[in-house]
Formats: structure tokens, C-alpha cells, sequence
């Protein structure tokens, strides 16, 4: 299966999925994570209905997806992006509520404009958490993928194993098994050391 | 200087945009924006309970699910717990196992379904194990944690005192770890019902759940079905999640002082 190439074209196709994915899940986290944190409004309007959102396993919404969007390319994005803004936006709201109110005071007192105030203090106090959610998001897109994949899909390593399997070839499937869990930990590993590059300035700062 | 909110208008906020959301896909179904073949109006929906053969096969689904959830989650659970406390409390065992362990752990639980099903069938065997399966790592990993974590001043009052090892660990080490146990079992148990639908869904197999009543739909080609499925799903995942939630927290609250 290797020789042949079906896991490098495969793995490929997956990979790149997960690319497409933590983009625009992390972006929509992002954005709605800062404003949700930001603004009491946003927070009052969202707030109640996402938490609820939150409480249900992405692997739940998949049938209801497929049934909406098909199982093409636009059902991959969407399942990967949602399990991936879900912790980046809870994450990265609770950061920002979470600053010390006397960092923010400071700015006020210097009189900041905003956008000084929300790079120069709010984002970088609410940087840890949301690297944590950048992480966690992550991961929930590399394992929502392997499940839609293996749920709804014509290639990828999700779909090679489950194929695999309907073969009885279980060494194939160990092999995908194993790739997952190494990719898994790879993609969280890479995130670790681009994490630490920025928070460098972090250590023992708390 | 802004007036705080009251609660009930910060509350009335948050139904807006599931409302909007409801209303646009009644609206979108009766207008038929959508094909019918995509998405139904919600009268559609309940209409299928109106369906003796539909209700007997959810209400059969649901109570297939649940013991299905409550056997596989009782394996699971024990289990952990045996392997969680023997890696605590053994030094020889936790470098035997550990390292496995912690490697097969970083494999994505729902990659094991293909490997699963082909060893136990998608029947209710497979089904049960990949749940056990699913709920094993918390709780093992939790209650090593936790009782590693166990402060050392503690464990010498124990000592002190020359209470027999049984004792220690039933004095000491147990009601010291409690918190971290609880919270890993609660873990668990969020992560059996997720292995639970996750089951029912990929596994496919000859036996009745939820996630069965859901896939069937999508055999068939029945968005009534599906949307009534992932509803009765969505709504169980959400009471199980609060029940589980509520009560780890009224069995720490001796913690809260």
C-alpha cells in the first residue's frame, strides 16, 4: 500500500483538508472568540445559543450536515471548521475576560487608542489560552476529519481505512491507525514549538 | 457609568438567534427554498412520531443506546479504574504499561472503529467494547494522575502514624484523590456517550440505537428521519452532559468551603 502510493495521495488529500480547515475554523474562533470577549452585547446575543452549540459533539451534526451539504469538499470544511472554532472561541473569549482589569486600566490611564490597547494589552494576556484552544482546535480537526472521512469520503485516510477494512486487509488498517496517531501528534507538537517561539516572554511571568 | 444588566435581559437576548434559526428553517422548508428531499419543515418532523413503526423503532433506539451506553460504560469504567489505581500504586507496573499505554492513547479513538469491527463485528459486541474502549482512558489516566498527585506531606502523616498500607490508601491516598477521580469520571462518561452514537453510526451492524434510527433515515433518504434522529441526539447529549455535570459537582461540593 505504500509502494503503490495510495497512502501518500491519500495522506496528501487529508493533510490538505486539515490546512483548509484550521484556517477557517481558526479565523471564525478567532473572530468570534475576540468579540465575544470584547463586547458584553455580542456575548448577550451569542453567548447562551453557542454554549449550547458547544455541549454537543460535532460527530452528532454529521448526519444532518450530509443531508445539507452533500458529501463533497464544502461538508469536510464545515465539520472541521466548526469542532475547530468551538475551543478556539471559548478559549480565546474567557482569555480576554479573564485579563487582569488593572493591565487594561493602565492602558486607559495612558490613554491607548483601541487598537494600540487590544494588541498591545489584550491580545497578548489572552495569548496563552488562546494557543491552548489553537491546539485543542487542532486536534479536533484532525479527528473530525478521520471521521467524516471514514463516514463520507471517496479518499483520504479515513476513507482508506474503512476500505481497507471492508477488504479484510487489517494490515493496512493498523498501518492508517498508526499514521493518524502520529500525525495527531505531530500536528500538536508543531503547535507546541511555534507556541513556545511566541511565548517566550511568557516563562515565569505569571 | 453603565447600569449591569439585568438576567432576564441578558437571557431573552440569547433566544434570538436560535429563534431566527428555527423560523429560517421553517420558513425555507415551507417555502420549499430547499428541496424537500434535503430538508422538511419541523411539522414533518414530529409527523414521523405520528408513525407507529417509526416511534417503536426510536423509542426501541433509545433504550438500546442507553444500556448499550451503560454496559459499555460500566466495562470501561472498571477497568480503568483496576489499571488506573495499579499504575498508581505500582512503580514496576507503571513502567511496564505506561509507555503503551500513553502510545495507543494518542491513536484517535474513532480510528480504532475499522480495527474494532473487524475483530468483534458490528454487532452489539463490537459496539459495547469500542465504548468501553472509549470511556477506559480517562478514567485510568485521571486516577493515576490523580493519585500521583497525592502531596507527600500527607502520605508521612500516614506513615507516621503506621497505618498498614490498606489503611493508608483508604485513609489517605483514596479521599485525597477524590476530586481528580470525579472529574476523570465525568470525563469518562461524556466520552462513552459520544462512543455510543460515534458506535452506532460507523459500526452499521443489525441492532437498533439512536444512531442507527438516524443512519436508517439517510438510507432511506429521509430527512424527517435524520432531523428527528440528530434532534432526540442532540437533546439526550445535552440532559446526559448536565446530569453528569450536576452530579460530580454535588459530590465535590465538600470542596467548595
Amino acid at each position: 500500500m505504500v509502494a503503490d502510493g495510495d497512502i501518500g495521495a491519500n495522506l496528501g488529500t487529508s493533510l490538505f483538508r486539515v490546512a483548509k480547515g484550521f484556517i477557517v475554523g481558526s479565523a471564525v474562533g478567532l473572530g468570534l472568540g475576540i468579540s465575544m470577549g470584547l463586547s458584553q452585547t455580542v456575548e448577550g446575543w451569542l453567548g447562551p445559543f453557542f454554549r449550547i452549540i458547544t455541549q454537543i459533539p460535532t460527530l452528532v451534526w454529521i448526519p444532518l450536515l450530509m443531508q445539507l451539504l452533500g458529501i463533497d469538499e464544502g461538508l469536510k470544511l464545515v465539520v472541521m471548521a466548526k469542532a475547530c472554532a468551538i475551543p478556539i472561541t471559548m478559549t480565546t473569549s474567557d482569555g480576554i475576560k479573564d485579563i487582569p482589569k488593572k493591565y487594561i486600566e493602565v492602558g486607559q490611564v495612558l490613554s491607548l487608542p483601541r487598537h494600540i490597547l487590544l494588541t498591545r494589552i489584550i491580545l497578548p494576556g489572552a495569548l496563552p489560552s488562546i494557543f491552548n484552544g489553537l491546539r485543542q482546535g487542532l486536534a479536533h480537526v484532525w479527528i473530525s476529519l478521520v471521521i467524516v472521512e471514514m463516514m463520507a469520503s471517496t479518499n483520504g485516510i479515513g476513507y482508506l481505512m474503512s476500505w481497507a477494512r471492508t477488504l479484510f486487509q487489517l494490515d493496512d488498517v493498523i498501518v492508517c491507525m498508526v499514521l493518524v496517531g502520529a500525525i495527531g501528534f505531530a500536528l500538536d507538537f508543531s503547535l507546541r514549538r511555534v507556541e513556545a517561539r511566541f511565548l517566550r516572554w511568557h516563562e515565569g511571568a505569571t | 457609568m453603565r447600569v449591569p444588566r439585568s438576567g432576564i435581559n441578558v437571557r431573552w437576548q440569547g433566544t434570538i438567534l436560535p429563534l431566527l434559526l428555527f423560523g429560517f428553517w421553517w420558513l425555507s422548508a415551507q417555502y420549499k427554498w430547499i428541496s424537500p428531499t434535503v430538508l422538511v419543515s419541523p411539522v414533518h418532523v414530529l409527523a414521523v412520531l405520528g408513525d407507529p413503526t417509526m416511534r417503536d423503532a426510536l423509542v426501541g433506539g433509545i433504550a438500546a443506546s442507553a444500556i448499550r451506553l451503560g454496559e459499555g460504560a460500566s466495562l470501561g469504567i472498571a477497568v480503568g479504574i483496576l489499571v488506573g489505581f495499579t499504575l498508581a500504586l505500582s512503580g514496576s507496573a507503571d513502567r511496564l504499561f505506561g509507555p503503551s499505554l500513553n502510545a495507543v492513547r494518542q491513536i484517535a479513538m474513532f480510528a480504532w472503529i475499522p480495527l474494532l469491527t473487524a475483530w468483534f463485528g458490528g454487532g452489539d459486541l463490537g459496539k459495547v467494547l469500542f465504548i468501553a474502549f472509549g470511556s477506559f482512558f480517562p478514567i485510568a489516566m485521571g486516577i493515576c494522575e490523580g493519585v500521583k498527585a497525592v502531596p507527600p506531606q500527607l502520605k508521612e502523616v500516614g506513615r507516621v502514624y503506621c497505618l498498614s498500607p490498606w489503611l493508608q490508601f483508604r485513609m489517605i491516598i483514596l479521599p485525597a484523590a477524590t476530586p481528580a477521580i470525579i472529574t476523570s469520571l465525568q470525563l469518562s462518561l461524556l466520552l462513552a456517550w459520544v462512543s455510543t452514537i460515534g458506535a452506532e453510526y460507523l459500526m452499521g451492524g443489525m441492532t437498533q440505537g439512536v444512531g442507527t434510527f438516524v443512519m436508517m433515515g439517510q438510507d432511506q433518504v429521509r430527512p424527517d428521519i435524520i432531523l428527528l434522529g440528530v434532534t432526540v441526539i442532540a437533546i439526550s447529549g445535552f440532559v446526559f452532559n448536565k446530569l453528569v455535570r450536576s452530579t460530580s459537582r454535588y459530590l465535590l461540593r465538600w470542596r467548595q468551603i
